[in-house]
């Protein structure tokens, strides 16, 4: 709980207004179903204005955190993560990986980006690993990007072979694949392969290659110097 | 003229019908969540219909230039299934929550059960918990008996009338309605005695102070342009255009603004529509050409 507790802070100090209004959303005796529609509520609420963090909120991020700033998080985003690690840290049942799982087949478009964005903060995060790794499969293409771009969750948690469909998810639907955090330290010889042969494919077929791919090859390059 | 369908089932019509209601002026649909014509066996049937309706049919709607909202609730019908009941009461508190859920709809009686008074009344309270407006469903027999049943429940809650829109209306039902305060719906279907000619004459009896003209279409026998037919029905009867706007526009959008997620601005223009986006890579095309339009004159 160490990683909410910071969040916590940060939000108390920074996004003072969410975090107030969000802690007031927490009540003895919410049902489980009251609690995902407040979740979803809170777009109505916070609405999509982006979040940045500059100067000393900047420096309070970078203190205790490894990770960049997540500067693609929203109002919303912010809201919903505050709501979570707060109902959590309320009722210890609550969040679970079932729960988590629950979320995502229930929510609307917006609720499954921000569940996306915000995995890694979550408390007991690893544990939604298998959900989250079934997401890549989502038909959502702004779901998908939410997942795979700018967001430490794959490269802490994902298994070799989902990590690496990922990325090959992302060539296959034209995302380019330089914002894939951690790629450079997770491509290995089995992924060049897919890619190279995915590629190949294309080729064949006299289809343009991937834009994503350029960064792929220049890994593969420095991996062979 | 601008006009809203505060009750139509789009869920059970095609895309032709979307075309013919932009066509014919229809800029704003309601769906309320209904019964699907056979019974539902399991709770998880009206989870995925939930989500539909805020989801993929609202996606549908807006691609032919139509803004969809939509109104959530178990249905009469099914209240009287324990388990079905007990179960859609718990989801609830979720669904209603989301952003295109403007009412709590269609509640009310069907064979006017005991199970069917308990679960109208839980659904009430949930409204009043949400700030939702309701809709009400009167039963289509024993109407008389069966819309006071309703209108008794609704008083015992203590909702504010303001927010309640009583459907189903006929010419013996609608004073009683607006004497309590609420908004009365009037479903007008083709073929039978309550046409658009009979809602014409209701409207030049009653004045449009709260009236409401649906068109309910759904699976069944039914004419999604029921509003437009109406209205030139109205103007055959010398009734005013703003009296007429009042009833087909006005009164729909204001009843389900009150729910505060219906930004009434937005809905003055028609939305913006382009069919090459997808839902969740679905398109509504099937190998068409897209259609697009930027926000469409009035």
């Amino acid at each position: 709980m160490q990683n909410q507790i910071h969040i916590q802070r940060f939000a108390e100090e920074n996004v003072s207004e969410i975090y107030k209004a969000v802690r007031q959303l927490i009540v003895p005796g919410q049902s489980h179903y009251e609690r995902l529609g407040i979740f979803a509520s809170l777009h109505r609420a916070w609405g999509d204005d982006p979040v940045r963090a500059t100067g000393k909120a900047a420096a309070s991020w970078a203190a205790q955190f490894s990770q960049p700033f997540p500067f693609f998080f929203n109002k919303t985003d912010w809201a919903r993560l505050l709501f979570l690690i707060m109902a959590s840290e309320h009722d210890a049942d609550f969040l679970t990986a079932e729960t988590f799982d629950s979320m995502i087949r229930r929510g609307d478009h917006s609720e499954q980006i921000t569940l996306a964005k915000i995995l890694f903060y979550l408390p007991e995060a690893g544990e939604y690993r298998q959900t989250a790794e079934r997401m890549i499969a989502t038909n959502s293409s702004d779901v998908f990007k939410s997942l795979a771009h700018h967001n430490p969750y794959p490269m802490a948690y994902f298994s070799d072979l989902m990590f690496q469909q990922m990325v090959l998810k992302a060539l296959f639907i034209d995302l380019p694949s330089r914002p894939i955090l951690g790629l450079d330290q997770r491509a290995n010889a089995e992924l060049f392969r897919m890619a190279n042969d995915y590629v190949r494919e294309r080729e064949i077929a006299s289809r343009s290659v991937p834009r994503g791919f350029a960064y792929i090859e220049s890994l593969q390059a420095e991996a062979r110097a | 003229m601008k006009m809203f369908d505060p009750h139509i089932h789009m869920t059970s019509r095609t895309t032709d019908d979307y075309e013919r209601l932009a066509a014919a002026g229809i800029q704003a649909v309601c769906e309320p969540a209904f019964w699907m014509g056979q019974p539902r066996t399991h709770v998880g049937t009206f989870e995925d219909y939930f989500l539909s309706l805020v989801g993929w049919e609202k996606f549908r709607a807006e691609q032919f230039g139509i803004h969809h909202v939509c109104t959530l609730a178990m249905n009469p019908k099914e209240a009287n299934q324990p388990d079905l009941a007990k179960g859609v009461l718990e989801l609830l508190p979720l669904y209603l929550q989301k952003d295109s859920v403007v009412a709590v709809g269609e509640i009310g009686l069907d064979d006017q059960t005991p199970a069917e008074q308990e679960v109208m009344a839980a659904q009430i309270e949930l409204a009043i918990k949400f700030n939702l407006p309701i809709l009400i469903h009167t039963p289509h027999r024993d109407k008389k008996e069966g819309t006071q049943r309703c209108l008794d429940i609704v008083k015992e809650s203590g909702i504010a009338p303001e927010m309640v829109l009583v459907d189903h209306n006929t010419e013996e039902t609608v004073q009683g309605v607006l004497d309590l305060g609420y908004y009365a719906g009037h479903s007008v279907y083709p073929h039978t005695k309550m046409e658009e000619t009979r809602m014409a004459k209701i409207a030049k009896e009653f004045g449009s102070e709260r009236i409401i003209v649906n068109s309910a279409a759904d699976w069944g026998v039914s004419d999604p342009l029921m509003v437009p037919k109406t209205v030139q029905a109205m103007r055959d009867l010398k009734i005013s255009e703003e009296e007429i706007e009042t009833i087909v526009w006005k009164n729909p959008l204001g009843f389900f603004a009150q729910s505060g997620r219906l930004d009434v601005e937005k809905f003055e223009t028609r939305p913006s529509f382009d069919q090459a986006k997808l839902f969740q890579d679905n398109s509504v095309l099937r190998g068409q050409a897209p259609k697009a339009s930027g926000p469409a004159a009035n």
